[in-house]
C-alpha cells in the first residue's frame, strides 16, 4: 500500500507539473508545433494533479513528513518536466492529446 | 497588487550580485559536504571497510559489553553506548581514559569486540564537521563562518525572487542551445525554483541548530544567564555532581534500559527504544545512567525522551520530555539532521542538496560570464573570482575524490602515532584543494576542464581501490546487498561519467582567441 501511494504521489507530481508546463502557450506551441493556445484544461488538471500528490504523501507518511517531502518531490518533478521539453517536447504529445479534447 | 519600483529592484540585484560573489564559495563548500552528510554512515562504511557488518536487529546485552570492554574503558568514571542500528551496525563507544582524555572504540554487535579498524575519520569525522565548521575550531571561527554563509542564503534566496522578472513564466525553461551566458542564467534559475523551499529551510534550521552559539545571551535570559541550566531545561542534560569516592558495582544495564523504553513507550503509545546509553560517575556510589531517544526512525521532530536511572537503586531521578517550544524546535532540527527511515526522501534530500551545488556554481559563473566579454575579464578582481569558482567548485569536488582514494592507498602502518593516518587522509584533501586554486588561477577557464578530468580519474581510482583492498567489488556487494558500499560505488561511477561528459563538453575548442569581443546586452 505505502509503495502504491508513493508511485501515486510521484506519478501525479510529474504528470501535474508536465501539464502546468503544457499550460503555457510557449511549451503548449513547442509541443504541438502549432500556434495555437493552451486553454485552461492542462492548468486546472495540473494544480489538480499536484493536489492529489500532496494528499497521497499525507495519507502515506502523515503532515509531518509530508511538509517536507511534497516540495522536494514536486520540485524534482518541475525539473524533470524541464529537462523533457528541453531534449524532447514531443515526449509530452501523448498527454497533450489526451486533454485537447477536454479543451 | 503593489509594483516592485526599480531602484528597490536594481538594490535586490546588487545584494544578490555581491553577496554570491563574496560567499558564494562558502555556501558551495558547506553545501556540497552538507548534500555527501546526508549519506555520512554509508560513507563510514565505505571508508572504514571493518564495519561493514549486517545488521540483525537482534538485542545487545550492555551488561555483557561492560564487562568485556577493555580495562582502561571498563573502569572509565564516564562511558557512553551508541546502539547499534542498519546504517549504524556497529556499537560506538565513547569513554575517558585514565588521563582524562577522551577516546573512541568501535565494538562487534556479534561478539562485543572491540573491532581494530582503518584509522580514518571517515564521513562522520570529516566531511560532517567540515560541513558544520569548515573543520576550523579556533574560538569556534568556523562555525560563525557557516552561520554567516547560511545567513548570507536566505538573503541571497529573498533577494533572487525580487531579481527575477518571470519567475513562473520561465520556471520550465532552460535553453542550453541559447549562448552560454544566457544558459547558465536559465539553469541558475531553474536550479534555484525547483528547490526553493528546501534552500530556505536548510540555512535556517541550520541557524536554529546553533542558536545556542550565535545567541546564548537570548537563550540563557530566562535561566538568569546560566547556560547550563537553560541546556538542561531545553535537552535534558544531567549533572550528576562530584564523586563520593565510595566504590560501588553498578546495577544492571539491561534492566535500566527496559525500565526507561518501557516509561517512553507508554507515554508515546508506541514502542521508543534507546539510541544513547551513558553511565556518569562510574564505579562510584553516585553512579547514574542517562538513556536518551534522539533520533526516532518514523518521525520528523527529533525525540523529546531522556530518561536518568540511578546506578545501584535503578530509581528513576530524571524523566525529562521536552517543553512544548523544545518540540516545535525539533522539528526543524529533525529535518536539517536527516535521521529518519525516509528513503525516498533522503535519496530527494540528496538531490536537493546536489540542485543547490549547481544553483550556487552557476550563480557564480554567470557573474563571470556576464564580465567576459569585457575588459574586466583582465582584472584582478575578475581573476580572483574566476580562480574561486573553479577552486571551489570542482576543485573541492576533486579534493573529496583525493580523500577518498587517500583512504584505499595510505597503509595502515604508514605512521606510527595514533591518529596521524586519519589526519594525513584530511591532509591530502586540503593540499588537493589548494593546489586546485593554484591550477585554476594560472590556467583560468582551462582548469575546468582538466579539473573534470582529474574528478573523474579519481572517482574511478577510489572504485578500483576500495575493490582491490577490500576485495568488495560491485559484484561482490550487489550480490550480498551490502547497499552502503554498493550505492557509494555506483555514485562515484556515476560522478565519473558525468565528470568526463562535462570535461570534453568545457575543453577549449581550437579556435583561435579574439583579442576582444564585446556581448550585446539580451
Amino acid at each position: 500500500m505505502n509503495m502504491l501511494l508513493l508511485l501515486g504521489a510521484v506519478l501525479a507530481a510529474l504528470f501535474g507539473c508536465a501539464l502546468l508546463a503544457l499550460s503555457q502557450p510557449r511549451h503548449w506551441q513547442a509541443v504541438t508545433r502549432t500556434r495555437s493556445e493552451p486553454g485552461r484544461t492542462p492548468q486546472r488538471l495540473g494544480w489538480l494533479l499536484l493536489t492529489g500528490s500532496i494528499v497521497l504523501t499525507i495519507l502515506r507518511d502523515g503532515a509531518s513528513f509530508a511538509a517536507l517531502f511534497a516540495p522536494v518531490l514536486i520540485g524534482s518533478a518541475v525539473l524533470v518536466t524541464a529537462m523533457v521539453l528541453t531534449c524532447c517536447p514531443r515526449v509530452l504529445s501523448p498527454i497533450m492529446k489526451m486533454i485537447m479534447p477536454m479543451n | 497588487m503593489p509594483r516592485i519600483s526599480e531602484d528597490f529592484r536594481q538594490a535586490m540585484n546588487w545584494t544578490h550580485t555581491w553577496l554570491g560573489v563574496v560567499l558564494g564559495i562558502v555556501l558551495f563548500a558547506v553545501f556540497w559536504m552538507g548534500t555527501l552528510t546526508i549519506f555520512a554512515p554509508e560513507i563510514d562504511r565505505w571508508m572504514i571497510p571493518e564495519t561493514r557488518i549486517a545488521h540483525d536487529g537482534r538485542e545487545v546485552s550492555y551488561d555483557r559489553l561492560l564487562a568485556q570492554l577493555p580495562p582502561d574503558a571498563a573502569t572509565s568514571d564516564y562511558v557512553n553506548f551508541v546502539v547499534p542500528t542498519e546504517r549504524h551496525p556497529t556499537i560506538g563507544v565513547f569513554y575517558r581514559d585514565s588521563q582524562g582524555a577522551f577516546q573512541n572504540l568501535l565494538l562487534d554487535p556479534r561478539t562485543g569486540a572491540p573491532i581494530s579498524v582503518t584509522d580514518s575519520h571517515a564521513g562522520s569525522g570529516f566531511i560532517y564537521p567540515f560541513h558544520l565548521s569548515l573543520t576550523i575550531e579556533w574560538q569556534n571561527l568556523g562555525y560563525w563562518i557557516v552561520g554567516l554563509a547560511a545567513l548570507a542564503m536566505l538573503l541571497l534566496l529573498v533577494s533572487g525572487i525580487f531579481v527575477h522578472r518571470k519567475i513562473i513564466a520561465e520556471l520550465f525553461v532552460f535553453r542550453p542551445q541559447r549562448k552560454p551566458r544566457r544558459a547558465t542564467l536559465d539553469l541558475h534559475n531553474l536550479s534555484s525554483l525547483v528547490g526553493l523551499p528546501f534552500y530556505i529551510l536548510m540555512p535556517f534550521s541550520g541557524l536554529l541548530i546553533f542558536a545556542s552559539l550565535y545567541l546564548p545571551w537570548g537563550m540563557a535570559e530566562p535561566f538568569g544567564g546560566d547556560m547550563d541550566k537553560a541546556e538542561a531545561a531545553i535537552s535534558g542534560a544531567y549533572d550528576p555532581g562530584p564523586r563520593t569516592g565510595r566504590p560501588a558495582p553498578i546495577a544492571s544495564l539491561d534492566a535500566m534500559k527496559r525500565k526507561a523504553e518501557a516509561m517512553w513507550s507508554e507515554t508515546e503509545g508506541a514502542p521508543v527504544k534507546t539510541n544513547i546509553l551513558r553511565i556518569l560517575n562510574n564505579g562510584d556510589e553516585s553512579a547514574v545512567v542517562y538513556f536518551r531517544n534522539t533520533f526516532p526512525e518514523d518521525r520528523v521532530v527529533l525525540s523529546k525522551y531522556v530518561a536518568v536511572l540511578d546506578g545501584q537503586s535503578g530509581a528513576v531521578l530524571q524523566d525529562f520530555v521536552k517543553p512544548p517550544i523544545g518540540e516545535a524546535s525539533a522539528w526543524v532540527q529533525g529535518a536539517h539532521f536527516i535521521q529518519f527511515g525516509h528513503w525516498p526522501l533522503r535519496w530527494l534530500y540528496f538531490l536537493g542538496g546536489l540542485g543547490g551545488c549547481v544553483m550556487i556554481a552557476t550563480g557564480n559563473l554567470f557573474w563571470l560570464r556576464s564580465r567576459e566579454g569585457r575588459l574586466a575579464r583582465a582584472s584582478l578582481g575578475y581573476r580572483t573570482v574566476e580562480a574561486l569558482t573553479i577552486g571551489g567548485v570542482t576543485g573541492i569536488i576533486a579534493a573529496t575524490g583525493a580523500f577518498f582514494v587517500a583512504n584505499r592507498l595510505i597503509p595502515a602502518d604508514a605512521f606510527p602515532v595514533k591518529g596521524a593516518r586519519a589526519d594525513a587522509e584530511v591532509q591530502v584533501f586540503w593540499l588537493v584543494w589548494l593546489i586546485a586554486f593554484v591550477h585554476a588561477a594560472i590556467l583560468r577557464e582551462r582548469a575546468w576542464a582538466q579539473q573534470a578530468w582529474a574528478i573523474a580519474v579519481l572517482a574511478i581510482a577510489a572504485v578500483a581501490s576500495n575493490a582491490v583492498t577490500t576485495g568488495d567489488h560491485i559484484g561482490v556487494t550487489l550480490a550480498e546487498g551490502e547497499w552502503a558500499v554498493a550505492g557509494m560505488d555506483l555514485l562515484l561511477l556515476i560522478t565519473a561519467g558525468i565528470a568526463a561528459w562535462a570535461a570534453i563538453r568545457l575543453a577549449p575548442s581550437p579556435m583561435p582567441e579574439r583579442p576582444f569581443d564585446p556581448m550585446p546586452a539580451e
